[in-house]
């Protein structure tokens, strides 16, 4: 494991996106997969608040660019279970939220 | 019957650990003629088919005759999808100009060459990749008028890769990622202890799944997300990701299966290449399209009883946690494992959150599953549920060809 500083985590999520999506589900975990031990509790906390910077940017793209589901063309891909796509879109209006 | 699976031959150039009909490439056994096939497609047509998938085996490989295929396709109106490992681009390449080649679906178990070559062969991924590039650069790819997509089938092996599969995707400036967890049948059931996943790891892998695609955000993911497993990802993370969910399985009007016989089936489970052990093993006159129409094999009580079950949820007592589901009277999760008579009647992403969603989203097992909130550890007990195996139509005299 290498030693990395706050500064180091955030230049790889920046560059690497699926880092920046393993950092956001589980940070420990991402951390320990890519190698990275971070000693020192104040970068840690950094990188806790980062986890959280990220999340929220994630949560507003979303809501700016809109999420749109549409029923998947059953058949394709690997079986014939429908999936639901998810896709950049726009108007939220037609989809249900939370029951 | 909008879209069409047909299983389109049995030989394999591969032989991965995940193989939902790996059985099948063992003795193979002969595909359709070409005759057949194209006579499939104009019944198909009749009834009103309009996408028809191809798969396999490596239809690609071992399959020469798909040029014809694609001529006749395009006669009758239908849109062929082909699901391929994309080892050789040889064959496929005079294809891309046909209009009736729709879509080209690529199979990459891995986002790094360590985990695809582990499934595929030392060198696939390198391949795949390379044949991917060339495909995206033709001119139907560009227009839009032909789609590549990529089919990803997450399992123990791989769950590292879920958010890289995305990024990959995205790269290569595919149109979709088809996410879906390992079926545990065929070969799949032989190498269970390293390809099964389930619980925390199948969460967060799909969490990954959903987040890094949300941070990419350039291209469609196709991912089986039930309204429960919906809600808990938006609990955790914030998000507002839509919960009203089409059902996992459609039903006859939607989709059928055409197997190796040419008979026409309302799901992939009642094959023989699926179930070896109880799958259809031969050709079954009233439900087959070589030499019948497919309206009136729609007609039979193969389909008919099908539907009747999944509208009436039949088997939703039978599976688990679907039985106290807040959802249950909506969702309608794939029925296959109860018609292979599985012992384990899991949705398996809602089991995971069932099992462990507490962790991260303190009390979603209680508002999601209010009624069974005591018992976590499996289906519920006492339940009968549609176990029976459908009852498939039986000729008097049949014969594999």
């Amino acid at each position: 494991m290498a030693t990395a500083t706050f500064a180091q985590v955030k230049a790889k999520a920046e560059k690497d996106k699926a880092f920046l999506g393993q950092l956001i589900v589980d940070p420990s975990k991402a951390l320990k997969g890519a190698g990275l031990d971070v000693a020192d509790p104040r970068d840690a906390k950094r990188i806790e608040l980062f986890v959280k910077l990220s999340q929220e940017n994630i949560r507003s793209a979303g809501r700016v660019v809109g999420i749109v589901a549409r029923e998947s063309d059953w058949g394709i891909g690997a079986g014939c279970c429908n999936g639901r796509v998810l896709m950049p879109g726009a108007d939220l209006s037609r989809f249900g939220g939370e029951r | 019957m909008r879209t069409v699976t047909l299983y389109a031959t049995g030989r394999c150039n591969l032989r991965c650990a995940h193989c939902a009909v790996g059985a099948d490439q063992i003795d193979p056994r002969p595909d359709l003629s070409t005759a057949q096939v194209c006579e499939i497609l104009a019944k198909l047509a009749a009834a009103g088919t309009t996408s028809v998938t191809m798969l396999g085996g490596e239809v690609t490989a071992f399959r020469r005759d798909l040029g014809p295929i694609l001529d006749a396709a395009e006669d009758c109106g239908i849109g062929i999808s082909i699901n391929t490992n994309l080892l050789a681009l040889g064959p496929i390449r005079p294809l891309l100009e046909r209009p009736a080649l729709r879509s080209i679906v690529v199979s990459l178990d891995g986002a790094r060459a360590a985990t695809h070559d582990a499934m595929r062969g030392k060198g696939s991924f390198e391949r795949t990749l390379r044949n991917i590039w060339e495909i995206m650069k033709a001119p139907r790819t560009s227009s839009g008028d032909l789609r590549v997509e990529v089919s990803f089938v997450l399992s123990g092996r791989n769950r590292e890769d879920a958010s890289g599969i995305v990024t990959l995707a995205a790269e290569l400036g595919v149109h979709r990622l088809n996410a879906k967890a390992v079926k545990m049948i065929g070969r799949a059931r032989e190498n269970a202890d390293d390809l099964a996943l389930t619980g925390k790891d199948l969460l967060t892998a799909y969490c990954e799944l959903v987040i890094t695609w949300l941070a990419c955000s350039s291209l469609e993911l196709d991912l089986h997300l039930p309204p429960a497993a919906s809600i808990y990802v938006n609990r955790r993370f914030g998000l507002s990701l839509p919960v009203k969910s089409p059902p996992a399985c459609g039903g006859p009007a939607e989709f059928g299966y055409v197997d190796l016989l040419g008979n026409l089936l309302p799901c992939p489970a009642m094959s023989l290449e699926e179930d070896p052990s109880a799958g259809v093993r031969e050709q079954l006159p009233a439900v087959n399209v070589a030499h019948t129409d497919a309206a009136a094999a729609m007609a039979q009580p193969i389909f008919v009883d099908f539907e009747r079950d999944r509208l009436a949820g039949r088997g939703i007592p039978s599976m688990w946690p679907c039985a106290d589901c807040i959802f249950r009277t909506t969702c309608r999760p794939c029925t296959a494992m109860l018609i292979r008579g599985h012992t384990s009647d899991e949705v398996e992403i809602c089991a995971a959150v069932r099992r462990h969603g507490d962790r991260d989203v303190p009390g979603i097992t209680s508002k999601l599953w209010p009624a069974g909130h005591r018992t976590i550890s499996g289906p519920l007990s006492g339940l009968s549920g549609a176990r029976a195996r459908p009852a498939l139509p039986r000729s008097e005299s049949s014969r594999v060809h």
